[in-house]
C-alpha cells in the first residue's frame, strides 16, 4: 500500500510538472513569431506517397517510422463483414451500403478477394476519380499522426514537384493535406520530395547534390546547392507505371506484378520469365524517362553553371529497391551525357523512409 | 515543367567559408539551421566589408560562429579548437583585428569623412559667395549715407599703378562696390568709408560717367535731391562787431579775420583750342573741405579747457599762415579767417574741373573750409627692406573720424550760405583729399584730408567718391601703393573709375595708357607753366602796386610839405 502510494504520488508530481511547464509556456506571452520557440522535443515528418504514407515521428531523441498503405477497397456491407473487420482490428469506415477498408487492411482484403485495391492518390496527387479519396487520406493520416502536444509542434509533409508532362498543379493537393494536418494542432509546412531526400541523405555533403525519390506514382528530382534548390521537377512515371505496363503486356494483375517486383526481381541477372523481362524493360524505360527529363531540365536552366563541383545523386523510394536498380541507373547515366558532373550514385540508407526522414529534418530546423 | 531556383547564391569565396564553418555542427538539423541562417544573412554583411573579399570572409566566419553558438552553446570553443587543429582555416590576424574593432574604425572613418566633406562644402560656399563673372550685369549697392542706391560700373582695381592690368585687352568690368560698416560722423546715418571693390563683367568705361550721371538722375526720385545750385535764400540777419548771424542759424565769428592777396586766378576753359592760354578770373566757383589733421583731445567735458586752448592756438596758426577762409572748431563754432574776396593757402597743388573749366591751384578759385579734427592717424612705420620701393605708410585712414556733429552742422549751414551767395555748383564742393596732387611725381593724394567718410548727402552734395578725378583723367596723374596701403587696399571708387577711363581713352587712341598719361602730364605741365607765369605777373603787379602805395604822398605828407 505504501509503495503504491509513493508511485502514484510520483506520477502525479510528473503530471503536475508537465502541466506547469505547459502553463508556463502559454503564460510566457508569445505575441510574435520571434517569441515562439519551436517544440524541439516533438516533430513529425510525413511522406504522403502514392502507394504508402510514411511518418517519421520524433519524440525527444527517439525517431520512429510508421507507414500505411495508401489504398482502399470497398466491400459490400454486411454485419458479418463488419464483424470480421472489427475482430481483426482492420480500419474501415462505412459509407452508404459499403464498407471502405483502407490502409494495410486493404491489401489483405485485395489479396483475399483477388481484387485490385483502389488508390486515393494517383501519380503523386489526390486521385480525382475516386470519390472518397480525400476522406481516405484523412483517415490514414489520422491513424498515423497523433494530435500535436502543443501549438508549437512542427510538422512537415512532402509534396511532389510540378509534373513536367502534365497540365495539373499541386495546389489543391497541398492545401487539402495541409488543412487537415493543421486541424491536429501542428504548425504545418511542406517540402519537395526530392529536397526531403537531400536533407535526409546529404547532410555530410552540406546538402549539396541531387535527390531522386522514385515512388509509386511519380519520380521526384531535386538538385540542391547548400540546401538551396536549384532545380526540381517530377515525371508521372513510377512504380505504378511499371506495374500497369507489365500487367498490360503480360495479362497479370498489378498486385501480383508488384509482389514479384518487390520480392523476386533482380535487375542484375537475366530475366527468368516474361514478367521479369517486362519488368526489366519497364525499369529501363523508367530510368530512361527520368534521365531524359533530367537532361532537358538541366539544359533549360542557367543555374547549373554555379555548381562548382561534382555532385552526388541519392536514389530513394520504393521503386529503387529492386536489386540492381542503382547499377542500371549508373549505366544509363553514363549514356545520358548530362551537363553536370556526377561524383557518385548511391542509394539512400533507408529508401522507404528517406522522404519522411527528410521531412522530419525540415520540420525540426528553425527558420 | 522544372522549377527554377529563386535564391541567389553567395559569391564563391563566401560559399567556401560557409561550408568550412558547417563542420561546427554535425547534426543534420543543426547544420541545416546554421546553413539557412548564414545563407540568409550573408547579404546583410555591410557593403564596406564586401569591398575587400577577405574582410567579408572574416565577417561571414564570425557570423557563422555566432549563429552556431546560439544553436549549440559551446560552438565558439569548438570553433577555436578546430581552427587550432587546422580543420577550419584561420583568418589572417590583422583582418581579424580589423573586424573586431570594426565599429571604432568605422566611427573614425565617418568622422574623418564628415570633417573632409564639411571643409569642402565650406570652401565651396566661400567660393560661391564671390560674385559671378556675368557680362553686362550691373550690381546695385548702397553707398550713399541716406540709403540711396547707386549702380556703379568700374574697372577691376589692380590697386596699384605698377602692377599689370588684370585684363591686358582692356576689357572693362563692372565692379561691385560695398561700403563696410563704419561709425558715422553724425551718429545717425552710416557713412561710406573705404569702399570695397569686387569685379564682375560689365560695359566699357567710356559710358561710365554718363551712366553714373544718368543713374543718379534717375534715382533722384528715390534719393535725396541734389540740386546743382541752392536757390533758397540765406541772408545776413545781424552783423555784430565780431559775429555775423544768418538766417539759417549760421553764426560766423569774424574777430580773427585777416586779409590776403586778392582772389585772382587763371582758369582753363574745357574744349578750348587755346586751352593753354587760360582766362583770368576772380569768381568764387567752389568750396574745398579740409580737416586740420591736428592733435585731438578727447571730446568730453573734462577736456573743455584744453579743447578751447588748442582751438585757439590753431586759429592763431591758421591766421598766421592764412591757411583757410573758414575754420570750424570742435564745438562747431565757425570762424572767418581769410576774407572771401582774398585767396587762402589751402589748396595750392590741386586740380579740379567742372563742365566748363579746369582749375589748377584752387587757392584762388575755391573757398577753403577747415574742420578741426582728424580722419587719418599715424601708425607704426613698417621697416623698409633693402631694395624695397615702398616704405610703410605713416598714417592710415581712421574708421572713426573725430569731426563732431556740431561741426558738420555748422559746415552744412556755412556751405548753404556760401553756395547761395556765390552761386556755387554742388559739383565744385569737394574734399581736399580728392583734389590734392604732387606735381613733382604726378601722384594724387598729396594731402588726404577728407578723402573718406565725408557726408556728402548731408551737405546736399553728390558723392564725389564716385566721380572721376580730373587730375587723373585729364592730366595723367596716378597713385602708388603707398596711397593704397593708407586706405588698407580700399581706395575710393573714383580712383578706379578714373583709371578705367584713361585706359579706355588710350585704347581708343590706339596708344598705351602710360603714353596717354605722359601726354596728359605734358598738358598739365604746359598749363602749369602758363599759370606760373600768370602768378608771377600777378605778384609783380602787386609788388608794384605796393610800391606805388608807399610812394604816393599821404595827406600828412602833403600837410607837412605845405
Amino acid at each position: 500500500m505504501g509503495k503504491k502510494k509513493d508511485t502514484m504520488e510520483q506520477e502525479r508530481e510528473a503530471q503536475l510538472a508537465e502541466a506547469s511547464a505547459q502553463i508556463l509556456q502559454h503564460q510566457s506571452g508569445t505575441n510574435s513569431e520571434e517569441d515562439i520557440k519551436i517544440d524541439v522535443d516533438r516533430a513529425v515528418g510525413v511522406d504522403v506517397g502514392t502507394s504508402k504514407i510514411v511518418i517519421a515521428d520524433r519524440n525527444k531523441d527517439d525517431v520512429s517510422f510508421e507507414s500505411r498503405f495508401n489504398a482502399f477497397i470497398p466491400v459490400e456491407y454486411s454485419k458479418f463483414s463488419e464483424g470480421i473487420l472489427k475482430q481483426n482490428k482492420i480500419n474501415y469506415f462505412k459509407t452508404g451500403k459499403s464498407l471502405i477498408v483502407f490502409g494495410d487492411g486493404a491489401e489483405v482484403f485485395a489479396d483475399m478477394l483477388n481484387r485490385e485495391t483502389h488508390r486515393p492518390m494517383r501519380k503523386g496527387l489526390i486521385n480525382p476519380q475516386e470519390e472518397n479519396a480525400v476522406a481516405i487520406i484523412h483517415y490514414i493520416l489520422d491513424e498515423l499522426v497523433a494530435p500535436a502536444n502543443s501549438t508549437n509542434t512542427q510538422l512537415c509533409f512532402s509534396i511532389p514537384g510540378i509534373p513536367r508532362d502534365a497540365e495539373t498543379d499541386i495546389i489543391y493537393h497541398e492545401t487539402v493535406i495541409k488543412r487537415h494536418l493543421s486541424k491536429k494542432g501542428y504548425k504545418v509546412k511542406s517540402i519537395n520530395e526530392g529536397m526531403a531526400v537531400i536533407l535526409s541523405e546529404l547532410g555530410d555533403e552540406n546538402f549539396t547534390g541531387m535527390g531522386i525519390s522514385a515512388g509509386g506514382g511519380m519520380c521526384n528530382v531535386c538538385l540542391s546547392y547548400l540546401s538551396v534548390p536549384m532545380l526540381s521537377f517530377s515525371i508521372n512515371k513510377g512504380g505504378d507505371y511499371i506495374d500497369e505496363a507489365v500487367a498490360s503486356v503480360t495479362s497479370e494483375v498489378g498486385t501480383r506484378i508488384r509482389k514479384i517486383k518487390e520480392n523476386e526481381l533482380d535487375l542484375t541477372r537475366k530475366p527468368r520469365s516474361d514478367i521479369e523481362d517486362a519488368l526489366h524493360i519497364y525499369h529501363d524505360e523508367l530510368i530512361s524517362a527520368l534521365l531524359t527529363a533530367l537532361g532537358e531540365s538541366l539544359r533549360q536552366t542557367s543555374k547549373t553553371h554555379q555548381m562548382d563541383r561534382a555532385i552526388p545523386i541519392v536514389l530513394s523510394g520504393g521503386s529503387v529497391l529492386p536489386k540492381g536498380f542503382k547499377n542500371r541507373f549508373e549505366e544509363a547515366l553514363q549514356q545520358a551525357d548530362l551537363p553536370l558532373e556526377i561524383s557518385e550514385v548511391r542509394l539512400a540508407k533507408d529508401p522507404l523512409n528517406a522522404t519522411a526522414n527528410g521531412a522530419l529534418i525540415a520540420a525540426m530546423y528553425e527558420d | 515543367m522544372s522549377k527554377q531556383a529563386a535564391i541567389k547564391l553567395p559569391p564563391v569565396n563566401q560559399r567556401r567559408v560557409i561550408e568550412e564553418m558547417l563542420v561546427l555542427l554535425p547534426d543534420p538539423v543543426e547544420k541545416l539551421t546554421l546553413l539557412k541562417r548564414v545563407m540568409g544573412s550573408y547579404g546583410r554583411i555591410p557593403a564596406i566589408y564586401r569591398l575587400y573579399p577577405r574582410l567579408a570572409e572574416v565577417a561571414l566566419r564570425k557570423q557563422a560562429i555566432d549563429f552556431a553558438e546560439k544553436i549549440r552553446p559551446g560552438s565558439k570553443k569548438n570553433a577555436r579548437t578546430l581552427m587550432a587543429e587546422g580543420t577550419i582555416p584561420t583568418p589572417k590576424p590583422v583582418l581579424w583585428r580589423i573586424y573586431q574593432f570594426r565599429h571604432a574604425i568605422l566611427t573614425l572613418f565617418i568622422l574623418v569623412f564628415g570633417w573632409g566633406l564639411g571643409s569642402a562644402v565650406a570652401a565651396l560656399f566661400d567660393l560661391m559667395q564671390a560674385p559671378p563673372q556675368v557680362a553686362g550685369v550691373q550690381r546695385e549697392i548702397i553707398l550713399a549715407d541716406n540709403g540711396a542706391r547707386i549702380i556703379y560700373t568700374g574697372k577691376i582695381p589692380p590697386f596699384t599703378p605698377d602692377t599689370k592690368e588684370r585684363n591686358e585687352t582692356g576689357k572693362i568690368l563692372v565692379a561691385e562696390v560695398s561700403a563696410p560698416a563704419v561709425k558715422p560722423m553724425t551718429g545717425d546715418v552710416p557713412l561710406p568709408a573705404a569702399p570695397v571693390l569686387r569685379s564682375v563683367a560689365g560695359p566699357a568705361p567710356v559710358e561710365i560717367k554718363m551712366h553714373l550721371a544718368g543713374m543718379l538722375a534717375s534715382l533722384e526720385g528715390a534719393t535725396t535731391h541734389v540740386p546743382e545750385y541752392l536757390t533758397t535764400p540765406v541772408w545776413l540777419v545781424e552783423k555784430k562787431e565780431d559775429t555775423e548771424i544768418y538766417s539759417n542759424r549760421l553764426q560766423i565769428i569774424t574777430s580773427h579775420m585777416v586779409s590776403n592777396t586778392p582772389r585772382r586766378y587763371l582758369s582753363f576753359p574745357r574744349g578750348d583750342k587755346n586751352q593753354a592760354a587760360g582766362q583770368t578770373q576772380d569768381k568764387i566757383v567752389g568750396i574745398v573741405y579740409h580737416a586740420s589733421e591736428s592733435d585731438i583731445f578727447p571730446f568730453n567735458p573734462e577736456m573743455n579747457s584744453s579743447l578751447k586752448r588748442y582751438s585757439a592756438s590753431l586759429i592763431k596758426y591758421i591766421k598766421r599762415n592764412k591757411s583757410y577762409h573758414y575754420f570750424i572748431d570742435r564745438f562747431g563754432r565757425v570762424y572767418r579767417i581769410v576774407r572771401d574776396a582774398d585767396a587762402a593757402h589751402h589748396a595750392g597743388n590741386s586740380i579740379w574741373a567742372d563742365a566748363q573749366q579746369y582749375h589748377l591751384n584752387l587757392n584762388n578759385a575755391f573757398i577753403g573750409i577747415c574742420f578741426e579734427g582728424r580722419d587719418f592717424e599715424p601708425r607704426d612705420t613698417t621697416p623698409t627692406t633693402q631694395g624695397s620701393e615702398i616704405s610703410g605708410p605713416h598714417m592710415v585712414a581712421m574708421s572713426n573720424p573725430t569731426i563732431t556733429k556740431s561741426q558738420l552742422q555748422s559746415g552744412k549751414e556755412l556751405t548753404a550760405w556760401l553756395r547761395y551767395k556765390y552761386g556755387i555748383h554742388q559739383h565744385n564742393c569737394v574734399p581736399h583729399g580728392l583734389v590734392s596732387i604732387n606735381p613733382a611725381n604726378n601722384l594724387i593724394g598729396h594731402h588726404l584730408d577728407l578723402a573718406h567718410s565725408f557726408p556728402f548727402s548731408e551737405f546736399g552734395l553728390s558723392n564725389k567718391y564716385l566721380e572721376t578725378l580730373p587730375s587723373m583723367t585729364e592730366f595723367g596723374f596716378t597713385h602708388d601703393k603707398y596711397l593704397t596701403r593708407i586706405f588698407n587696399g580700399q581706395l575710393w571708387p573714383g580712383v578706379h573709375l578714373s583709371r578705367a577711363l584713361v585706359k579706355q581713352r588710350a585704347r581708343k587712341a590706339g596708344i598705351s595708357r602710360s603714353k596717354l598719361q605722359r601726354q596728359l602730364q605734358a598738358k598739365f605741365k604746359s598749363m602749369t607753366e602758363v599759370m606760373d607765369r600768370f602768378e608771377e605777373e600777378m605778384e609783380n603787379m602787386q609788388q608794384l602796386e605796393a610800391q606805388d602805395d608807399r610812394s604816393e604822398p599821404t595827406a600828412q605828407d602833403a600837410g607837412n610839405a605845405s
